[in-house]
């Protein structure tokens, strides 16, 4: 049973109190080291990915007309839809943040769940491209089996396609199950306008996983 | 330590929060973005094709619109990183956090592409004459020399299988290369 310490009562609204962790001085030095860390984490996410960017690059620059080609054949309207998908859940995350920041627990509830189903429509929308691919025999590698017209090498292009995107899509699994973790908490009250760290956080990583795709979708989609 | 204990001061923040006004105008902006990198792509070639009798526009400009393209993807991710991400109102050291990160990203593409593009080609025909083994049968596995590879019979160029015609052939009895030749 909580004591009326641990209670802190915003509007109408009860937040389960935030003391600071002892080993640090302030709420703002805690928040401050938190956010530094998530930085440094997602710099290791950027490098990760940009490891991939560079090996895009390369092979877009050995073979040019294969990556035209392939490019060509790739669906830009489903890419597009995912793209608008991700820059709304985006928003979506910007409100729920802002609503958190505001002691605002319903709209910040609702915000959360509705980046998290954004995030779900995006999966829908890779299911359908990847089940697509398959059917014609675009797999991965040595098993690249397509039966139209291709230039040769094309197996280097969507096997840089499925590594890059499937990578991508394991970040969005990843920051759903966080967003969900948060909306959770926050319907219990866990966040308010003096602790809200944890809700900050999964924002900063949505919206890398955001900004990741800002790049994926022309490399992929639009680059000839 | 548990952060009930009441050792500890109770924590006090002061947020700093996006107005809702500016969250939809950063959406806006990059929903305008999208749409405008995919007009440069889908759309200008064959405007230009239709009205301007260029040839081919795709191909002509293609490193053109490849570089308006990339360049509109990149004031995508200033915007997220800028606005949503908040580190334009972030403190000094994560500012400088993020901005070495990308600077040491940029080192990856420097060296490579140095390297990359300072080769010279080994796709031609002297090169294969002097230096390729003796068991060298096909060209298009050298980097730089793509080869068609013509729809199998009983497939539309898009892959799909044509009337009349299954899946019913094994793709271990065809080479892909092999249809080039």
């Amino acid at each position: 049973m909580a004591t009326e310490k641990q209670i802190t009562k915003i509007g109408n609204d009860f937040f389960k109190t935030r003391f600071v962790a002892h080993h640090f001085a302030t709420a703002d030095q805690e928040f401050d080291a938190c956010k530094f860390g998530m930085w440094m984490f997602l710099l290791t996410e950027i490098m990760l990915f940009g490891g991939l960017f560079v090996a895009w690059v390369i092979y877009r620059l050995w073979y040019p007309e294969t990556f035209k080609h392939c490019a060509s054949i790739m669906d830009w309207k489903l890419g597009l839809v995912n793209t608008c998908i991700l820059i709304v859940s985006s928003l979506t995350m910007s409100l729920a943040i802002r609503a958190v920041k505001m002691s605002d627990k319903k709209t910040a509830v609702k915000m959360l769940l509705a980046t998290v189903l954004c995030g779900a429509g995006f999966l829908v929308v890779k299911y359908f491209e990847y089940a697509h691919k398959f059917h014609l025999g675009i797999f991965p590698g040595s098993n690249f089996s397509f039966d139209g017209d291709h230039y040769s090498n094309a197996h280097l292009f969507f096997s840089l396609y499925f590594v890059m995107t499937a990578t991508h899509v394991f970040h969005v699994i990843i920051g759903m199950t966080a967003i969900l973790w948060c909306s959770y908490r926050a319907s219990r009250g866990h966040f308010y306008k003096d602790y809200y760290t944890p809700v900050e956080l999964t924002g900063m990583y949505w919206h890398l996983v955001e900004l990741i795709w800002i790049f994926l979708f022309p490399m992929f989609y639009l680059i000839k | 330590m548990s952060e009930h204990d009441h050792h500890l001061v109770e924590a006090k923040h002061e947020p700093h929060a996006i107005s809702v006004k500016a969250a939809f105008g950063v959406t806006f902006l990059l929903l305008a973005f999208t749409v405008f990198n995919v007009f440069v792509s889908v759309c200008v070639p064959h405007l230009l094709e239709k009205f301007l009798n260029v040839h081919n526009a795709a191909a002509e400009y293609s490193t053109v619109f490849n570089i308006v393209i990339m360049g509109g993807a990149t004031v995508c991710g200033m915007l997220v990183v800028g606005l949503f991400m908040h580190i334009i109102a972030d403190t000094p050291v994560n500012r400088l956090t993020f901005i070495s990160g990308t600077i040491f990203l940029g080192f990856f593409f420097l060296f490579i592409l140095s390297d990359t593009m300072t080769r010279r080609t080994t796709a031609t025909p002297e090169f294969i004459k002097d230096y390729a083994p003796a068991d060298f049968k096909r060209s298009s596995e050298l980097p730089g020399k793509a080869v068609l590879i013509p729809a199998k019979a009983g497939y539309a160029p898009n892959g799909e299988a044509l009337e009349g015609h299954g899946h019913g052939s094994s793709h271990d009895e065809h080479g892909h290369e092999g249809h080039a030749h």
